[in-house]
């Protein structure tokens, strides 16, 4: 199946048009000892209905257990109408909104977006989304090296281990110097920050972080003095819950939009968020959708200040990212149109389901919590290695000492509406 | 048609949020005191979005000869694959060889269609597989202990290139197109010297020319131990038809939202992996997956890796699209896509020659630069666009490539029918006896679209973000 409805009778009539005798004549640019002179060695060609066997014998090789992971990536439910709009291909064979006169789905929809991702974080502007959070964290990074006109990153140790990994490598490609900040009990050491102040761009935090602990901002920012305070947040559903970043002073909130009507997908793709205050908006990477009206006085919608961008300011532009993730953060939308402030009691449900599962396994022998402080969604719990048979067969959390090495026999456990309070309990049992 | 906070009415849904008696205090002392999302019942959500669908024009709408956007039918397949719940894993799962299965397959399928000898499916998007490939040229230099700066680029290229370059701290030099649209040899042997970190070159390059000096071009820059990037955003017309690697590209990314067929998506999410020669293996971004006997596992990072470029593993759930692609066209598929694609170019530009002045008169590949100055009365490229619109097809690229005054670009792809594109032709012969006839009818289009023109310069000089908040 090839998708090309070229008939015989038409390929004939076009090589006449075109002047050439065969398909090959096409290709004379090409020296003839560069063409390729035998078949691809590619699988043959197979039916719809083949394909789909064939995937999915390969797809049954995962093996789904009861899962507690998160880390980054969370399990939450999908309301139905999110796949319900996704699925319209005017959305999503779409290219780019370029012509705005007939884009205007697409705009709409991303211009709402940014608003509710200000209404999230209390920002003053939301972009059109990044790749994910780790990349959407790096370009924050970059940004606050050319406000600041500085060349120093403090990066809190407590930020997810993949995202610390992608900022490094931005950093180097850059000449970009981070400095990392250790954790005290599960929460960056803001001593260490003090210490190393001196001409620093930004400093970079996430909260919840890695552990799911809520960092202190307000603290934080005090201590940030006059560099830029960065966030990145994985569990975006937090936000339904915590105080509005902007009121402690956030200069660049990033997050990770997954938990907002995407699934887990192996990771990808993902939903980067960024949003800022509005002094930055010269400087802010990615697309931007703005209100305007058409030549009847209608309202309407198109990219703008693009004058930052790459297809006009080219070597120049605030960053070389040219489309976003346009398309999850449609899902964003309608997921978030779907609950609506109803958010906020999904996000305690999240939060009370962690404690509980917390408070319950530190009363099991050999369970113990590693961190006192608040937490939202994940917590880490320290499992004797005489215990440890016992969660063979299920996935009780992320093993964190391939990250901390101090952290040995150390799980980061994740609950969401997911994992319910009998799901809880019946994993309880079998770990007493 | 209203914003979603102005349909918002309180007390409205009736969403529910599974009810679970936990006695437990929250210990989170900071809470927010409201949360200022609209509220609406699900069929005025439903509603909202399925008129704001109708507002929008994809490839299922109509013909969207896009100019190096390869916008080609997106097999519903495709879509079927990617809901398999069997798939919904979290990357940190210690049981997902499925996964595993299929990057490693993929990553193969991409060596076999470019004949370069490593991938990594991390780049998210084109763009972003660029900024990967230059920060492979980086390392690979910095590792033999070389100091180079600057990158070369011709003057057709890409925005995205440029921008890649300054991410990743080196200066660009543009190199000049020659009279016949390729790259001019002189000026490259010019400015190739040892402090050059290597080409990037878009191939076919985004006039639709393959440029015939190839292998002179990347053996110029390899004498002066530079490297050559190829920007594989044409892909399509090179399909099983010939190499990036035997033309002597070091690296390379596609654009699996283009070549591959996965859906656009409105602007994402797309993948841009990114494909090495032996001389870059080293530098790949991990971890990667190998297979051992049976079984695919994840294999530690080499001590020379750039390191991650995503948070996990690349955008899995559209590469997913692009491996169910290349399982269901096969080898000759593929061989096919390239054909068809530059026979579908070739025709439409053999038929609009004969009424738009064709910027470069030469065999194309999957595209074709024409312009707009054979136009009566002042009539421009935007006032084409803007009128093709209401002849029921999406635009074509406009004014770009920069170096041609006026460009239109056009892309057919391979799954267009003769009719469709005979279609296509008609409205722009019309609509050039328009300009002649009753110019103010084509200055004035789109009629007959959602919108009419926008104002993008007052939406510019007084940014309005986000909606205003009525509570």
């Amino acid at each position: 199946m090839d998708y090309i409805p070229l008939t015989k009778k038409n390929k004939e009539l076009m090589l006449k048009e075109v002047g050439v005798n065969n398909l090959l004549e096409l290709f004379s640019d090409i020296p003839d000892e560069l063409l390729l002179s035998s078949g691809l060695n590619l699988p043959k060609a197979l039916s719809e209905m083949e394909v789909k066997q064939e995937i999915a014998k390969i797809a049954s090789k995962n093996k789904h257990r009861v899962s507690f992971l998160g880390g980054g990536i969370y399990n939450h439910y999908v309301p139905s109408t999110v796949n319900a709009v996704i699925s319209r291909s005017e959305f999503y064979t779409a290219y780019t909104p370029y012509q705005p006169e007939i884009s205007q789905g697409t705009l709409r929809a991303i211009f709402e977006y940014q608003s509710m991702i200000c209404t999230l974080t209390g920002m003053d502007i939301s972009n059109a989304s990044m790749y994910d959070g780790a990349t959407s964290l790096a370009e924050a990074m970059i940004m606050s090296t050319r406000i600041k006109r500085r060349k120093k990153i403090i990066l809190s140790g407590a930020v997810n281990p993949n995202y610390r990994q992608v900022l490094k490598t931005y950093a180097h490609a850059n000449s970009i110097d981070i400095v990392e900040v250790g954790i005290k009990s599960g929460k960056t050491d803001i001593d260490i920050i003090n210490k190393n102040l001196d001409d620093t761009a930004a400093v970079i935090i996430q909260s919840p972080n890695f552990f799911g602990q809520i960092e202190d901002l307000a603290t934080i920012r005090d201590s940030a003095k006059d560099s830029l305070l960065i966030t990145s947040t994985t569990e975006s559903l937090s936000w339904a819950l915590l105080k509005p970043f902007f009121s402690y002073g956030v200069d660049i909130v990033t997050g990770e939009g997954q938990s907002f009507g995407l699934g887990m997908n192996f990771g990808g793709p993902l939903l980067g968020i960024m949003a800022i205050k509005s002094e930055y908006s010269r400087q802010i990477p990615g697309r931007l959708i703005g209100k305007t009206k058409d030549t009847d006085g209608k309202d309407g919608f198109v990219l703008t200040l693009c004058t930052r961008e790459q297809h006009i300011r080219r070597e120049k532009a605030t960053s070389n990212i040219c489309s976003n993730e346009g398309l999850c953060a449609l899902s964003a939308s309608v997921y978030l149109a779907t609950i609506g402030p109803k958010l906020k009691d999904l996000a305690e449900l999240n939060n009370k389901l962690a404690i509980y599962f917390a408070q319950e396994i530190s009363k099991i022998e050999g369970f113990s919590i590693v961190f006192d402080g608040a937490f939202f969604n994940e917590f880490v719990v320290k499992v004797d290695p005489i215990k440890k048979p016992r969660i063979k067969k299920l996935d009780l959390g992320i093993s964190l000492e391939k990250y901390y090495p101090q952290l040995k026999n150390c799980y980061l456990v994740c609950c969401t509406e997911m994992t319910p309070k009998n799901m809880i309990d019946k994993v309880l049992e079998e770990l007493k | 048609m209203k914003l979603l906070i102005e349909k918002s009415k309180e007390g409205s849904s009736s969403y529910s949020i599974p009810e679970t008696v936990l006695n437990v205090n929250s210990n989170i002392l900071d809470t927010r005191e409201n949360l200022n999302l609209p509220e609406l019942p699900e069929v005025e959500v439903v509603r909202h979005y399925t008129n704001l669908s109708k507002l929008n024009f994809g490839v299922d709408n109509g013909f969207y000869p896009l100019g190096s956007c390869t916008m080609k039918y997106n097999p519903k397949l495709n879509e079927d694959i990617s809901r398999n719940p069997l798939m919904n894993v979290n990357p940190y799962s210690e049981n997902a060889e499925g996964c595993l299965q299929i990057i490693f397959e993929l990553e193969k399928f991409l060596c076999e269609i470019t004949g370069m000898k490593a991938f990594s499916l991390q780049p998210a998007a084109g763009a972003h597989g660029e900024l990967t490939g230059i920060m492979l040229m980086k390392a690979y230099f910095e590792d033999k202990g070389e100091k180079r700066s600057k990158i070369l680029i011709p003057d057709s290229a890409h925005g995205t290139n440029p921008a890649s370059v300054t991410l990743c701290g080196f200066d660009t030099i543009q190199i000049k197109s020659s009279p016949t649209g390729g790259v001019d040899i002189d000026d490259l042997k010019e400015k190739m010297t040892e402090d050059v970190v290597g080409l990037m070159l878009t191939n076919p390059n985004t006039l639709g020319i393959f440029d015939e000096n190839i292998t002179q071009i990347t053996s110029v820059v390899h004498d002066k131990g530079g490297l050559c990037y190829m920007d594989g955003a044409n892909m399509n017309a090179m399909m099983g038809i010939v190499k990036p690697y035997d033309l002597g590209f070091d690296v390379l990314h596609l654009n699996l939202h283009k070549s591959f067929s996965t859906p656009h998506g409105g602007g994402g999410p797309g993948s841009g992996p990114v494909g090495v020669n032996e001389k870059l293996i080293d530098f790949l971004p991990g971890p990667g997956v190998v297979k051992k006997e049976k079984s695919y596992v994840l294999e530690n990072v080499s001590k020379k890796s750039i390191g991650r470029v995503h948070s996990y593993f690349g955008n899995f759930n559209v590469y997913l699209k692009a491996y169910s692609y290349i399982r269901a066209i096969g080898a000759e598929g593929v061989r096919r896509v390239g054909e068809i694609s530059v026979l579908n170019a070739n025709y439409m530009k053999e038929k609009l020659k004969k009424e738009y002045n064709l910027a470069f008169d030469r065999k194309c590949a999957h595209e074709f630069v024409i312009d707009d100055s054979l136009m009566s009365n002042h009539v421009t490229t935007n006032d084409i666009a803007k009128r093709l619109i209401d002849y029921g097809f999406h635009p074509p690229t406009v004014y770009f490539p920069l170096i041609v005054h006026g460009a239109i670009m056009i892309e057919p792809t391979e799954t267009e029918s003769k009719e469709r594109m005979d279609d296509f032709i008609e409205a722009m012969i019309k609509i050039k006896k328009e300009a002649e006839i009753d110019p103010n009818l084509v200055k004035t289009a789109p009629h007959y679209a959602p919108s009419k023109r926008l104002d993008a310069v007052s939406a510019a000089r007084n940014p309005q973000l986000k909606w205003c908040n009525l509570n």
